[in-house]
């Protein structure tokens, strides 16, 4: 399988993923000092 | 990082059978793609693996299981018999632990190793991944074929 649905690119390397639980919409990355939210 | 960071381990005992299980029969599917003749060489390990996790096959419990070494193989949440690993390429794994030398989907869309991957809360077919080249992809396995239902092995007991 090569074809992701959903794709975002951010500003640095992502080290860290968290898929919220309670609000499955919302996944959290962590990249370089910043943590972004992004809605799925 | 990832040395540090999954180390948590709950219920170990079954996260080392597994471990090794997985890695083993892993290790194998490796080489035999490597090799262009297929060998019958995983057969033994398969048994082993598929009497050893029978009993836990219904198990939906996130479980983290030990990270073996920086170069070698991250094994994640357990989900409804699938676990995914992420080799030290940009390959993210998908296997059914009930039949773990036979890879169910290889996700390749990371041009970089890839860091931290995530099963979707609220569905069974759906799994973020992120790496080093930025990027945060989600998949969706629903197209996969189904995982197999029931046991792998019946025996009968009539004479």
């Amino acid at each position: 399988m090569a074809d992701p649905i959903l794709a975002y690119k951010a500003g640095a390397e992502i080290n860290q993923l968290q898929w919220s639980a309670s609000q499955p919409d919302w996944v959290a990355i962590g990249f370089a000092s910043t943590l972004q939210i992004l809605r799925v | 990082m990832w040395n540090r960071s999954i180390c948590f381990c709950w219920r170990r005992w079954l996260c080392a059978a597994l471990r090794s299980e997985i890695s083993r029969a892993f290790n194998n599917h490796i080489r035999e793609q490597r090799s262009p003749r297929r060998s019958a060489s995983s057969a033994p390990c398969l048994e082993q693996a598929r009497h050893k996790l029978l009993g836990h096959s219904g198990c939906a419990a996130p479980l983290i299981l030990q990270h073996e070494s920086t170069s070698g193989l991250i094994v994640s949440h357990l989900f409804m018999n699938c676990v995914v690993q992420v080799m030290d390429s940009c390959s993210v794994v998908v296997l059914d632990i009930r039949i773990p030398s036979i890879p169910v989907a290889s996700l390749q869309g990371h041009e970089q190793s890839v860091n931290a991957i995530a099963w979707a809360p609220h569905s069974h077919c759906h799994i973020c991944s992120a790496g080093d080249d930025s990027q945060a992809l989600i998949w969706d396995l629903q197209a996969l074929p189904r995982p197999i239902e029931g046991l792998p092995i019946l025996f009968s007991a009539h004479h």
